[in-house]
């Protein structure tokens, strides 16, 4: 099975993971209380959360080890993490918005996940275009191995700001989206959408690292498919 | 389909089931948006790789 | 070390050497600073906010804008003169030049600082004087903050497509940790509150500091050499 075509088979499981998902969060995952069916959408927006950032991490880390290795395999992943997490940044940015308005009244709200998020998919979106802007594919994945190292770690100092910045400006506390210790049923759901989402990165970097493969083997001069 | 709750019955101050505004709008909103995310990209993929 | 120390001198000084007997750059940054401060207080309404809430955050949107000048203007002037690559085939090593182009471009931006300040306390009247050193203190830390990751971005930005589009894009989401710090930190000492309520803040400012020119003079090699 080639790359290409296990990537689209961890793809449509994770699909089919994410309709059991969708199923469990809405049918048998109790409404909460005072947010009413509104809060389910923590279910998706928490773990989109999560990959966004940890993907970020990913693409910080293949690229330092690129700058060591030169292995272009490295830099071909930091690219597919990168707009994978792009994605899951998306997701994460227009479903905080649509719980907000419900929940605090406004669309936007300054929180702390979805400014961290913010900022985050601004790093991706720059790391994305620089890729684009360099023109030779050696050059193309040293500068994005620099961006990306900078960007893993930019994100701990955002979280720093975010954090300090609420410690003195508390958001509203009173409608909190996101309950610190959730009941069994809801962390079960929270935990099953994780793992979906999990399936789904590891399905969409798969592909996107395969296209990778193909696509750059003409420029750099290797014998490739097609 | 009735909803599995977790209402139990209102203490003083909190607000009854009954009196949560209705946000079931929003929740589908996002549902959809990230489903359409999720295939949209899944599909562009698939396009992507099918192209020679 | 000291030999890096002291390649880091004479390229800072060769940089500023050309850069006064230009002048123009170093003219245009002051006139650009005067016109935006001049914008802010014609945009405020003096009635609706008072101007000491905002001026913190007027302060430092003149000061970042200033710096993102110096740094555009900084590879570009050895584009200009095509001294890059003979820079680079010196035996210069590359940690002396990051650090020689980090303070140039320092005391580049301090100068327009420089002016820009009297000029804020002039223009909106704001009691800077009984502050003066904790504030000088905080515009070098998040000053240095910007210009290190700028110096470095800026080095990647002139051999890429779109290269006055690409740094600010690249740079923007760096920014926000340093400049919140600086605007939360400034609002403070305005505010006559004592610096030690900041402390957080300037934990904040410093670690960055610590972090990214370490980072970027580790990096550095990297936007330059094949």
């Amino acid at each position: 099975m080639t790359l290409l075509a296990k990537g689209r088979a961890i793809t449509l499981l994770g699909l089919c993971g994410l309709v059991g998902v969708y199923v469990r969060a809405l049918a048998f995952t109790p409404v909460e209380r005072v947010q009413g069916l509104a809060q389910k959408i923590y279910y998706l927006h928490v773990p989109a959360a999560i990959w966004a950032e940890t993907a970020m991490i990913f693409v910080g880390l293949a690229g330092a080890f690129y700058l060591f290795l030169k292995d272009e395999r490295l830099d071909r992943f930091a690219a597919s993490s990168a707009e994978v997490g792009t994605v899951f940044a998306t997701i994460v940015l227009t479903t905080g918005p649509i719980w907000g308005k419900p929940i605090w009244g406004t669309w936007w709200t300054w929180d702390a996940r979805l400014t961290s998020t913010l900022l985050l998919f601004f790093v991706y979106v720059g790391y994305l275009l620089l890729r684009a802007a360099v023109v030779d594919p050696f050059l193309r994945s040293r500068y994005a191995a620099v961006l990306g190292i900078c960007g893993m770690f930019l994100v701990p100092f955002i979280h720093f700001s975010v954090y300090l910045f609420r410690t003195l400006h508390p958001g509203p506390i009173v409608l909190k989206p996101s309950a610190p210790s959730l009941p069994a049923p809801m962390l079960v759901t929270w935990a099953v959408s994780v793992a979906v989402f999990t399936v789904l990165y590891v399905g969409f970097v798969t592909q996107r690292y395969a296209l990778a493969v193909r696509g750059a083997a003409p420029e750099r001069g290797e014998a490739g498919p097609g | 389909m009735r909803w599995p709750s977790a209402a139990r019955p209102p203490s003083a101050g909190r607000p009854a089931l009954a009196d949560v505004p209705s946000t079931g709008g929003y929740m589908v909103a996002a549902y959809v948006v990230t489903a359409v995310i999720l295939v949209a990209y899944a599909v562009a993929l698939y396009r992507r790789g099918n192209r020679p | 070390m000291r030999e890096t120390l002291r390649e880091a001198w004479t390229i800072a000084r060769k940089d500023l050497v050309l850069e006064f007997r230009t002048r123009t750059a170093l003219l245009s940054a002051f006139v650009f600073t005067a016109l935006v401060l001049t914008v802010f207080y014609f945009g405020r309404d003096p009635t609706a906010v008072a101007t000491i809430d905002l001026a913190p955050s007027i302060l430092w949107v003149t000061f970042t804008f200033a710096a993102m000048l110096a740094l555009n203007r900084a590879f570009q002037l050895e584009l200009e003169h095509g001294a890059l690559d003979g820079l680079l085939v010196s035996p210069l090593s590359r940690p002396g030049l990051y650090l020689g182009k980090l303070v140039a471009n320092l005391a580049f931006v301090a100068l327009i600082e420089a002016v820009g300040l009297p000029l804020f306390v002039l223009f909106f009247d704001v009691p800077v004087w009984p502050v003066l050193l904790p504030l000088l203190g905080v515009m070098a830390l998040a000053t240095t903050g910007f210009v290190a990751v700028g110096t470095l971005f800026s080095a990647m930005v002139i051999r890429m497509r779109f290269a006055e589009l690409m740094l600010p894009v690249l740079l923007l989401p760096f920014l926000f940790p340093p400049l919140l710090g600086a605007v939360q930190i400034t609002a403070r000492l305005f505010g006559g509150r004592p610096l030690s309520e900041a402390g957080g803040w300037l934990r904040l400012l410093a670690a960055y500091d610590i972090l990214f020119v370490s980072l970027a003079t580790l990096l550095f090699r990297h936007t330059v050499d094949e």
